[in-house]
């Protein structure tokens, strides 16, 4: 189980349950706050994102078992909500799970990728590339 | 003359979409006459100019020689031939800086640049400052976010050369006292460099009476084209400035050994301008001609003043607007711009957030960065109603 304790089953039913793109943004600040902070002192600039318009931390570390552990922060609440979706998707799973997770799928179920505009998914789109590598990196 | 804004806003085809325009300080939106030219010169009059004796031609370059004359009216500068076409503001200022700053500044010498400007107007100074050993002097604000005299006073000396200020803060809407300024600068030796980038759009500027020596804007900032901005130098300085790019149409004779260049402002102006920029942004200032700008202003700025008041009663409302602004730039405590930029995005009110290209004033004013809405005679008593309950909306999913 990862660190929201929440499965990626019941994060789709969440959002499936939101009639409108108000309610969705809702679901993901309250996302937003069940997602655990990282230490300030993971606060720093090798688990720094450049180029966002918000602070985005993330941390990628591999467990002796393979699988890994994804936590991640940022100064705003829409993007910590995303991270928070990150986490839920991928904490707790194996490098051969995670390059198989459908993100793409995923995000247009949670009907996410149609609210967001183009910049932000470029970014989403960005993070799920440096978790992807810091995986990828981790395990060779 | 009374201001009629509904016709004024008739003429923007852009407000038609229904979204609800408050970016006019990152770009003003354009009226249908200055679309109309643009797309005339490419459909039927398409030519180069200062070139062939064709018909189309010889139009073209009247044009744009009429074009330059509006915009020495418009500016009040004594010539036309004190107009320089550039691309925009900020290649305005790098000319400046690499045609005149570089040639007249020596180690050790000083360029004062205001605390308050946008990167334009300060990066092509650290530049020319790294090239020839002169040092980049900061005018602070003060206490009031406000450029004071005592302020300059404190930092002019015998050896500051420039002086580079905004006609208005793209940030704050702040207009410092041009007039005073210059009476310092000029008493000092040195010479004022004003980035009229945002003022243009709100603030008829008289050059001449003011006696400044470099004013510069773009053109997409006062409901023209993309891509053209204006140069404007002081008779005395124009003599001094070298030549910046090398090509066709900038000199009178040219061989192996060397060429000679024209006279300006043809001096600065290689290549092909830009023609569909010049013969649009033309259309624009006649259009413009019809409009009392003065009402206009005080229409826009009591649209800012209202959304101003409305938002207030937001506890943690932060606003940094100047008295007498156009441009509302603010934050919402615990609220990271960003999530208010997008749930705005969301709900077709269209605002810039972000540091705004003047990171040294965001230091200044304690923020990562701002929410701006900026007001043009274009907008209504609607657009500030919508903005205010996107706000509301927006801090009720955020909250
Ligand atoms: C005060 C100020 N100066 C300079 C500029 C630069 O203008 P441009 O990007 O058109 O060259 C801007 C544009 O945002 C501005 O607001």
């Amino acid at each position: 189980m990862n660190a929201l304790n929440i499965t990626e089953h019941q994060l789709v039913e969440q959002f499936a349950q939101q009639p409108t793109w108000q309610d969705r943004y809702r679901q993901l600040i309250a996302l937003s706050k069940h997602l655990p902070p990282l230490a300030v002192e993971d606060k720093n600039a090798h688990y720094h994102i450049n180029g966002c318009e918000n602070n985005v931390w993330l941390k990628v570390t591999r467990h002796h078992d393979g699988r890994f552990h994804l936590s991640a922060d940022s100064d705003g609440r829409i993007v910590k909500g995303l991270l928070a979706i990150l986490v839920i998707l991928v904490d707790g799973k194996t490098a051969e799970q995670i390059t198989q997770i459908p993100f793409s799928d995923i995000f247009h179920q949670l009907k996410i990728d149609t609210e967001l505009s183009e910049s932000r998914l470029v970014g989403l789109n960005k993070l799920i590339e440096e978790i992807r590598q810091a995986v990828a990196q981790q395990n060779s | 003359m009374m201001f009629d804004a509904i016709r004024f806003r008739d003429d923007f085809p852009a407000l038609s979409t229904g979204q609800v325009y408050l970016d006019s300080a990152a770009t003003a939106l354009k009226p249908q006459p200055m679309i109309t030219a643009t797309s005339d010169y490419y459909r039927q009059d398409t030519a180069n100019a200062y070139r062939s004796l064709y018909q189309q031609a010889q139009r073209t370059t009247q044009q744009i020689e009429t074009t330059r004359q509006r915009v020495a009216e418009l500016i009040h500068a004594t010539s036309p031939q004190q107009i320089i076409w550039t691309k925009g503001a900020t290649e305005s200022v790098n000319l400046v800086a690499q045609s005149y700053a570089r040639y007249t500044l020596k180690a050790g010498d000083e360029i004062i640049v205001s605390e308050l400007e946008h990167h334009s107007n300060l990066i092509p100074w650290l530049i020319v400052a790294e090239q020839t050993g002169a040092k980049v002097i900061k005018w602070a604000l003060n206490d009031n976010h406000q450029l004071d005299i005592a302020g300059l006073k404190q930092c002019i000396s015998d050896k500051t050369q420039i002086v580079a200020v905004t006609q208005m803060s793209n940030v704050t809407g702040y207009q410092p006292d041009l007039a005073e300024i210059v009476k310092i600068v000029h008493a000092n030796k040195a010479v004022i460099v004003v980035d009229g980038a945002q003022g243009i759009l709100h603030s008829p500027i008289d050059v001449a009476s003011l006696d400044i020596d470099f004013y510069l804007f773009s053109a997409h900032k006062l409901y023209g084209p993309t891509g053209l901005g204006a140069l404007y130098v002081k008779a005395d300085k124009l003599s001094q400035l070298a030549v910046w790019h090398g090509g066709g149409k900038m000199l009178k004779t040219a061989s192996f050994s060397g060429f000679e260049p024209q006279l300006a402002p043809e001096k600065f102006e290689a290549g092909t301008p830009n023609i569909a920029a010049i013969i649009g942004f033309g259309a624009t200032l006649n259009w413009l001609k019809q409009w009392d700008r003065l009402a206009a202003e005080a229409y826009t700025l009591s649209l800012a003043q209202q959304a101003e008041q409305d938002l207030q009663s937001i506890s943690g409302f932060i606003s940094y607007r100047a008295t007498t602004s156009p441009i509302l730039s603010f934050n919402i405590e615990h609220i990271h711009h960003s999530d208010m930029a997008v749930l705005l995005a969301e709900q077709k009110v269209a605002v810039r957030t972000g540091e705004l290209c003047a990171q040294p004033l965001m230091r200044r004013l304690n923020c990562s960065g701002v929410i701006r809405a900026a007001f043009a005679p274009y907008n209504n008593q609607q657009d500030v109603l919508r903005l205010v309950n996107a706000v509301h909306t927006a801090l009720d999913i955020l909250r």
